[in-house]
């Protein structure tokens, strides 16, 4: 098994429409340890959503790799990276993307049900990571009666239901006021003690950015360079 | 488990929108039960009506069928035995009768006499009759063959028919009665020097039959002078099939010293008659099936629109939620099965409705859709005369109502299968970007 439990190699999409063919990511190369906090800054455009969505398994590179936890997702075939999304990775959106019609613990359980926790401790594990991150109180709660800071606090829940090797942020604070932003910051690195997971966080503000161990910057689809953080 | 709550949750999101789909769906399902209600409802009554019809006609023309009429010879025989009165000829031996009764097949014997009188002009003036004369029919008093077979009028209008011991006594008929003697029961008739005492009156429908009356055998006998003579002896056999028999036994005996005959010629219309019933009957329940089947297509596609369109809006609402569902590892199949349990609990709940639609609305909604379903009370010459309305009798069986569920629960998956299939294609980045 690799010793890095994130890897993209030669990371390339190129949107065609028409005539036109815009690469949104060109040749990019990253390497995440287990347990590391990576930050990726860049402007509006520069790739950094489509470069998540690939690492994400959501969309099909043009070319390149993206081996999660020592597995080639991008040799795999379509049928098989639901299991992937489910079991090795979490995702934390800007929008929180919660389900409106489940409550804060459903909603917590819900990626359980494609994962490998046996049916009988799924609500037991949903209701300590609503405890873990502050909100075992509002656990009946459905989205709609919780603030966006708490709203997001239950998609970080989500995201580590199944304890994924990688969590992937889309700009996790975007949609949140500076402080609630930087509470949520926290609490990643909080739980990353905690859990142990390994986070990959999108983000163009350079003061949540310099709160994770390294910092990489992306413009026009291609990497620009390593910072080491710590 | 959270698939299914997602899938309940979401019909219960809009409310309002639900409770429409639910009923317009729930109104085609309804149809579905009506519909073939009236249909089953319809033809089984038609059925029950030529059943009915059939053996009152059956027994009517067996009646009469298995009537025998012994009478004079045939050269002897002048018309409507016309001129035996006055002539004095065509009559038989009234022990013939007896003779008959002995014959086995035989149920009864029923000897008459029957002449005509002339009406005296001093006695009826005024009285602008048809003929100047009334018949005159003797019959046996003691004859267990009247209840049976109906020897004397039944359609009495004051009085009664003849009892046994009635002897000097008269049935008139009430053209005789009001308009000829001008008497009413319990007052007296003479008629050629003989006094009888009136004890009922009928009407038998028409003034000819009016212009009869009935006496007993033994007074016609004595008043027209033929002690031990009848005109005709109606013989009764136990059934249609002894007829033969009792006519070979008949001639045997008496060969040409009597004419006898049969109405048998009369079974034979019996199969044309329900031909042309069932043909025209038939029709009628073809025509009202096609109507029938057009109309339960259209509930059928109308139910299938309303949930694919439904689910289709609902689809298009929750791409995002598709998204988010990929995201976090749910499979096509997983999707799909959401949309489609969502379709079929759609199907379910509209389908009780439709049942409950169904059941109390089906007379309505069957007069509305199949007016012409009405229900036959009787045929006339080989045409239904209807005038019942369906409304009344029409209730959808267990069966039917169980059927209707299990199309409208059919319907909801089918109906979100398209939908639910374009929804589990979407790419997860795709999805989640929809807004």
């Amino acid at each position: 098994m690799s010793e890095y439990v994130l890897e993209a190699k030669n990371l390339t999409k190129i949107y065609e429409a028409g005539e036109n063919r815009v690469a949104a990511l060109s040749d990019v190369n990253i390497q995440v340890e287990r347990g590391e906090f990576v930050s990726i800054m860049g402007p509006s455009g520069s790739g950094k959503t489509t470069l998540l969505t690939m690492l994400g398994c959501f969309d099909k590179p043009t070319s390149g790799q993206v081996i999660i936890d020592g597995l080639d997702t991008t040799a795999m075939r379509e049928a098989g990276l639901p299991k992937i999304r489910a079991e090795k990775v979490g995702f934390i959106f800007q929008a929180f993307n919660l389900i409106p019609t489940l409550t804060a613990l459903e909603n917590v359980e819900l990626p359980m049900e494609r994962g490998k926790i046996p049916k009988g401790k799924r609500k037991g594990r949903a209701l300590k990571l609503l405890e873990s991150v502050g909100l075992e109180d509002k656990a009946d709660r459905k989205p709609s009666r919780l603030s966006a800071g708490e709203q997001q606090r239950v998609a970080i829940a989500r995201a580590l239901a199944n304890s994924p090797a990688i969590i992937l942020a889309d700009e996790p604070t975007g949609n949140l006021d500076s402080r609630t932003g930087r509470e949520i910051i926290q609490l990643l690195r909080k739980l990353r003690r905690e859990e142990g997971s390994t986070i990959i966080l999108v983000t163009h503000d350079k003061q949540l950015a310099s709160l994770s161990d390294r910092m990489l910057s992306l413009g026009d689809g291609k990497l620009l360079k390593k910072a080491n953080n710590t | 488990m959270g698939v299914l709550k997602m899938a309940t949750r979401d019909i219960w999101r809009r409310k309002a929108r639900t409770f429409l789909v639910i009923i317009a769906f729930g109104f085609s399902i309804a149809i579905l039960i009506a519909i073939p209600a009236a249909t089953q409802a319809y033809s089984s009554s038609v059925e029950t009506t030529i059943g009915n019809q059939a053996s009152a006609y059956q027994g009517l023309i067996g009646n009469i069928a298995t009537e025998i009429t012994v009478g004079p010879p045939q050269e002897n025989f002048g018309g409507m035995s016309f001129g035996s009165s006055f002539g004095g000829r065509g009559f038989i031996d009234e022990n013939i009768a007896e003779n008959i009764a002995s014959i086995p097949g035989v149920d009864a014997v029923v000897p008459e006499f029957q002449s005509f009188s002339s009406l005296s002009s001093a006695e009826n003036q005024g009285y602008q009759g048809f003929r100047n004369f009334m018949t005159i029919t003797g019959i046996p008093l003691n004859s267990s063959a009247d209840e049976n077979y109906g020897i004397q009028p039944s359609t009495i209008v004051s009085g009664r028919t003849l009892n046994e011991n009635d002897n000097s006594c008269i049935l008139l008929g009430s053209d005789l009665a009001e308009n000829y003697f001008n008497v009413t029961v319990g007052q007296s008739v003479n008629i050629d020097n003989y006094s009888f005492l009136v004890v009922g009156i009928f009407d038998a429908g028409n003034r000819m039959a009016n212009r009869q009356a009935y006496v007993s055998l033994d007074d016609a006998q004595m008043m027209f002078d033929q002690p031990g003579k009848v005109s005709q002896i109606l013989v009764f056999a136990d059934s249609v099939g002894d007829v033969d028999n009792i006519v070979n036994a008949i001639d045997s005996t008496y060969g040409d010293s009597v004419s006898v005959t049969t109405q048998s010629n009369l079974l034979q219309t019996i199969p044309g008659f329900f031909q042309g019933v069932e043909e025209n009957v038939s029709s009628r329940v073809a025509q009202m099936n096609s109507i029938a089947g057009q109309e339960i297509l259209i509930a059928i596609v109308a139910g299938g629109l309303i949930v694919c369109l439904t689910m289709i809006y609902t689809v298009r609402e929750r791409t995002k939620e598709i998204g988010i569902l990929k995201a976090l590892g749910f499979t096509n199949r997983n999707i799909t099965s959401q949309f489609m349990l969502e379709g079929a609990i759609i199907g379910l709940v509209g389908g009780l409705v439709g049942c409950l639609i169904g059941s109390f609305g089906a007379p309505l909604l069957s007069s509305i859709l199949l007016p012409n379903a009405s229900l036959p009370t009787g045929f006339s010459g080989g045409f239904i005369m209807s005038s019942q309305s369906t409304a009344q009798i029409v209730m959808p069986s267990m069966a039917l109502i169980l059927f209707g569920l299990g199309v409208a629960v059919l319907l909801g998956v089918v109906g979100s299968l398209y939908p639910s299939w374009w929804a589990s294609r979407k790419r997860p980045a795709e999805a989640l970007k929809y807004e």
